[in-house]
């Protein structure tokens, strides 16, 4: 279960999250909807450890994540939370292979490079790449992409995958194929999927749909 | 796995990376054979004032006299009266007076053949310069068309000769056959020395007198202008004692047909002057180095934007900040020892290049593959520098908030 209680975190002056009280329950889907600038992203940064709130409880099973240290939120995130992003955020240089290895590098479990690849490649067969493993990311099209994030997010098991507008640089065919991608790469490793996106037309494919505004309850957003 | 992440991401931006790589690897070179060349130089020209504190010559200049008779650089324009080295020889206090005749090189080389006694290898029984194989000069034995000589170790070396070999001698080494008839048998080889001394063949200097003399009947109308003359010398190499050094100065210091040149004063000034140009092209090569490690900071730093994603993508994938730190330093010291390597395999070549232009110069021997520490000192102040350069970006990356650069 993730758990925001009573969160206030403000930017140069300003109040952008006021979360009295918000609870995603483990293994579920979520759609979160919303304009942008209404907290989306802050809210997945607070969950992840990428942010702290100025103010409240952010619990991820029984990790209280605003009591880690840096350090600690780092290795959280490595080990419990796995991202997918609009802008897919892959390195460029490198191949399929290479970018879901990425987070194996980080963790904590001591992972050796051949096991490392073993998994890089499963979780890119999982994502209906395993053919491409070797191929550079940047001469593949967005939805590949996407796969390969989709196959990074997932390579280390997570207990949460955040999913940051997967869809906003993909057509619509490849917008509902991702989509369907991440719920059934969620489902099939029982993590809780939370995704936020403009196209309410996929909302339809999630056990739930919250709006931002439900949530977040700061006036200035 | 965070050296494969290196490697990936070194592989990932070649042209960068081989720029930044070319930039370090002539910086470093530079500055190798910098600091190589003035090492070996003043190394040497330690070596040769150590011995002998004068020269004594004809008239002429005492930075020409000097680099003649210790580098062998040149033939003096003037000669020497015997009677002066005679002169010298019986002043209270000079330890050791050595002639120097030169005249010849040997046939088909630059190699000169210099006209000496035994005392330019052995002085008060002990020896100046190893023996690699066979015997030091002996007296002048008068021997029809033909002397003994002793070889220095470059010589030897490079013509594959040894005691028992023999060659002949010319005027110049584009010239052949002057002496034709003139044969010298090698009685020894001298051990290395890294100086001037390698470059040379040894023989009696009554030797040179015969060859011309030898040459002059063969041409009888023939006018010799420089060599003819028997009797000459063309300086003597002088060791003495502080009584003797005063008697010198006292001695010559009105001459107006010879010069005394003071070895230590002559190449202090020598050196003040290479020096000084040492200074110049050590601080064009500090800055071509500073403006290097510019363009590797600048390089590091117009990246930071590409960086910081970077940064942002690996602190969302749960990498800590000190990781992050590493890799950067590990990339970077991955380009910088390659450069350093490159460097340094470069400065051989480069200073064989330099080697042979120095010896043509000045008559200095620069080997390619001698080191010297100063040389260490590039190295790890390179890495200091270059890992310095890197560390500044790096911190301004390390205080990356990742959510700012990724979407």
């Amino acid at each position: 279960m993730i758990v925001l209680q009573d969160i206030k975190r403000s930017y140069d002056g300003r109040m952008v999250l006021d979360i009295p009280y918000a609870e995603f329950e483990d293994g579920k889907t979520y759609f979160i909807k919303g304009e942008s600038g209404t907290g989306k992203t802050t809210t997945f940064n607070l969950i992840s450890g990428l942010a702290l709130p100025e103010a409240g409880v952010v619990q991820v099973g029984d990790v209280m994540v605003q009591l880690l240290s840096e350090r600690e939120r780092d290795l959280f995130r490595a080990d419990n939370i796995g991202y997918v992003f609009q802008d897919f955020n892959l390195f460029d240089g490198f191949s399929a292979m290479e970018n879901v290895m990425v987070p194996l590098t980080f963790s904590s479990q001591k992972v050796r490079a051949k096991e490392a690849k073993r998994r890089a490649r499963e979780a890119l067969e999982k994502v209906g790449l395993g053919d491409r493993a070797d191929v550079k990311v940047n001469k593949m099209s967005g939805g590949e992409k996407q796969r390969v994030a989709i196959a990074r997010a997932l390579v280390n098991v997570p207990k949460v995958l955040l999913a940051d507008e997967p869809t906003g640089n993909l057509d619509r065919k490849n917008g509902g194929l991702i989509m369907d991608l991440l719920i059934e790469s969620a489902r099939a490793c029982g993590a809780t999927l939370l995704v936020i996106s403009h196209d309410i037309s996929m909302a339809e494919k999630f056990e739930e749909t919250l709006d931002i505004y439900d949530i977040n309850r700061a006036e200035e957003v | 796995m965070l050296l494969r992440f290196v490697k990936n991401n070194l592989l990932a931006k070649p042209l960068r990376n081989v720029l930044v790589v070319i930039s370090c690897t002539v910086s470093i070179l530079l500055m190798l054979m910098m600091v190589s060349v003035s090492d070996q130089v003043s190394d040497q020209f330690g070596v040769s004032t150590e011995r002998y504190g004068y020269v004594l010559g004809g008239n002429c200049s005492e930075t020409d006299l000097v680099l003649d008779g210790l580098f062998f650089y040149d033939m003096p324009k003037k000669r020497l009266p015997f009677a002066e080295y005679e002169q010298i020889k019986a002043i209270d206090g000079v330890k050791a007076a050595v002639p120097i005749a030169m005249a010849d090189y040997v046939t088909g080389t630059n190699y000169r053949v210099i006209g000496t006694d035994k005392t330019f290898f052995e002085q008060d029984g002990e020896a100046v310069y190893a023996l690699e194989e066979g015997a030091y000069l002996g007296d002048w034995v008068d021997v029809a068309n033909s002397a003994n000589v002793v070889l220095g170790a470059g010589v030897a070396d490079k013509l594959g000769l040894g005691v028992g070999g023999t060659f002949t001698a010319s005027h110049s080494h584009e010239a052949e056959g002057e002496h034709a008839q003139y044969i010298y048998h090698v009685v020894g080889v001298l051990a290395t020395t890294g100086t001037a001394v390698d470059n040379a063949a040894y023989t009696n200097y009554q030797a040179i007198w015969a060859a011309h003399a030898h040459m002059e009947e063969e041409e009888e109308e023939e006018e010799e202008e420089n060599h003819a003359e028997e009797g000459f010398i063309h300086l003597v190499l002088v060791s003495a004692t502080m009584t003797g050094m005063n008697n010198l100065m006292a001695a010559y210091h009105n001459a107006t047909t010879v010069t005394l040149a003071n070895t230590i004063d002559t190449l202090h000034d020598v050196f003040s002057l290479f020096g000084d140009a040492s200074q110049i092209v050590l601080a064009i090569i500090v800055i071509v180095i500073v403006m290097a490690f510019n363009m590797l900071f600048l390089a590091l730093f117009t990246s930071a934007g590409e960086r910081r994603r970077d940064v942002a993508i690996l602190r969302a994938l749960g990498s800590n900040r000190g990781k992050i730190l590493l890799t950067m330093l590990l990339e970077s010291a991955v380009i910088l020892t390659v450069s350093c390597l490159a460097g340094w395999l470069l400065s051989f070549a480069g200073m064989a290049i330099v080697g042979a232009t120095f010896t043509g110069m000045l008559g200095i021997v620069i080997s390619p593959v001698k080191m010297c520490i100063a040389e260490l000192y590039i190295i790890l102040g390179s890495y200091a520098v270059g890992l310095a350069a890197t560390l500044i970006p790096a911190l301004m990356v390390y205080q990356t908030q990742p959510n700012k650069y990724l979407r």
